[in-house]
């Protein structure tokens, strides 16, 4: 097993994941977790995602433009980067869904891969379903279970030799034109909601948790005014306000002055 | 300004960082305002002598420069990998930069 394997199987264990099945949330399970402080946003075409860290405290920095799969598995990308302790890092979708150039990129894959989905995860899968058949048809059911990318599947099920390698060759390009989600349609099988799935369908913007969790006792200590919250979480003031007062939340006045 | 965990330099940074800023103008002048030997300043300028936190404020005060410019560096957020161009759009860069800047300003004032 490569240490990044490892190191994913690790991240797991400390984040309370089992080995054995999906992650149900990846997002939740990340800043749950205290990892990472991740941020949904805007980015260029052809960025996936970034990495940083500062005061011993990792970011990262999803597009709001990619679909759920591709997030959670850039997120477990960057996971990867916080892991390995690299340094900031912008990910471009070709070293993310692509052929990486680097070491740190395949590493950061790697981890990724075995994260979201570990290979006992895939063993006790394929128990589960009893040999299942070498086809497109298992691959995406196989993805929806796991909420990957079709691609990440069959490259998934090849490395647990579920699938030969030719095989999985032979689905590229049937994913690439489509046909993956004509199947999922079919079989009824549908995007299990998440965190990410969610901020997806609201096509905002979502800054890190804490950040507003920290602003509330900010707003209530005095330190803080509405409109500095909304500037910081990319709000209109009006609207912070108006959940601000429906969490009952208001300045105390006895609070020093600093 | 950018208030994120800046980096502190090293002696031989500091030193080439104040050469540089030094210009023309003469060793002496600096000698002076430190109160020290040419060759002390000179060793100094070299990375071969320590500068103290009082010295580095008064050549700070004589170069016009704030002292944080001289103790430390400024780190690029995101290293930029050569040859891949994927630097991030300057207005997103800016952005991450704000939200990393927001979460640790927020978080300070929650403790």
């Amino acid at each position: 097993m490569s240490g990044a394997a490892q190191q994913a199987q690790a991240a797991r264990a400390r984040l309370g994941l089992a080995l054995d099945g999906p992650v149900p949330d990846l997002l939740r399970a990340v800043e749950d977790g205290g990892e990472l402080a991740v941020s949904v946003i805007e980015l260029p075409d052809g960025i996936s995602g970034a990495y940083a860290r500062r005061e011993g405290q990792g970011f990262a920095f999803l597009s709001l433009r990619e679909a759920p799969v591709r997030q959670r598995f850039t997120l477990a990308h960057e996971l990867g980067h916080h892991e390995f302790k690299d340094g900031g890092v912008i990910d471009a979708s070709a070293d993310v869904f692509g052929s990486p150039t680097t070491v740190r990129e395949r590493r950061a894959n790697a981890f990724a891969a075995e994260f979201l989905v570990p290979l006992a995860a895939v063993q006790r899968w394929a128990q589960a379903h009893a040999d299942p058949d070498v086809s497109l048809v298992t691959v995406v059911a196989f993805a929806s279970w796991f909420r990957v990318s079709a691609l990440v599947a069959a490259y998934r099920l090849s490395a647990a030799r579920l699938m030969s390698t030719k095989t999985v060759r032979g689905f590229e390009q049937a994913i690439q034109d489509g046909e993956h989600v004509h199947l999922a349609r079919r079989q009824q099988l549908v995007d299990l909601p998440d965190e990410l799935s969610m901020i997806h369908d609201t096509g905002r913007p979502r800054m890190p948790r804490r950040l507003w969790a920290d602003a509330v006792i900010g707003y209530e200590r005095g330190l803080l005014t509405p409109e500095r919250i909304a500037q910081a979480v990319g709000r209109d003031t009006v609207e912070v306000e108006a959940e601000l007062d429906a969490l009952g939340v208001h300045p105390r006045a006895d609070e020093p002055d600093y | 300004m950018n208030t994120v965990s800046p980096l502190p330099r090293t002696t031989a940074d500091l030193a080439a960082t104040v050469r540089e800023l030094l210009g023309d103008r003469p060793q002496r002048e600096l000698a002076e305002l430190l109160g020290l030997d040419a060759s002390a300043v000179s060793r100094a300028l070299a990375g071969k002598r320590a500068l103290g936190l009082g010295e580095i404020v008064d050549i700070a005060d004589y170069l016009g420069v704030e002292p944080s410019h001289l103790l430390f560096k400024d780190e690029a957020i995101f290293a930029l990998r050569a040859g891949e161009g994927t630097a991030l759009s300057h207005e997103a860069e800016r952005r991450c930069l704000q939200i990393i800047n927001d979460v640790l300003a927020f978080r300070t004032v929650a403790k």
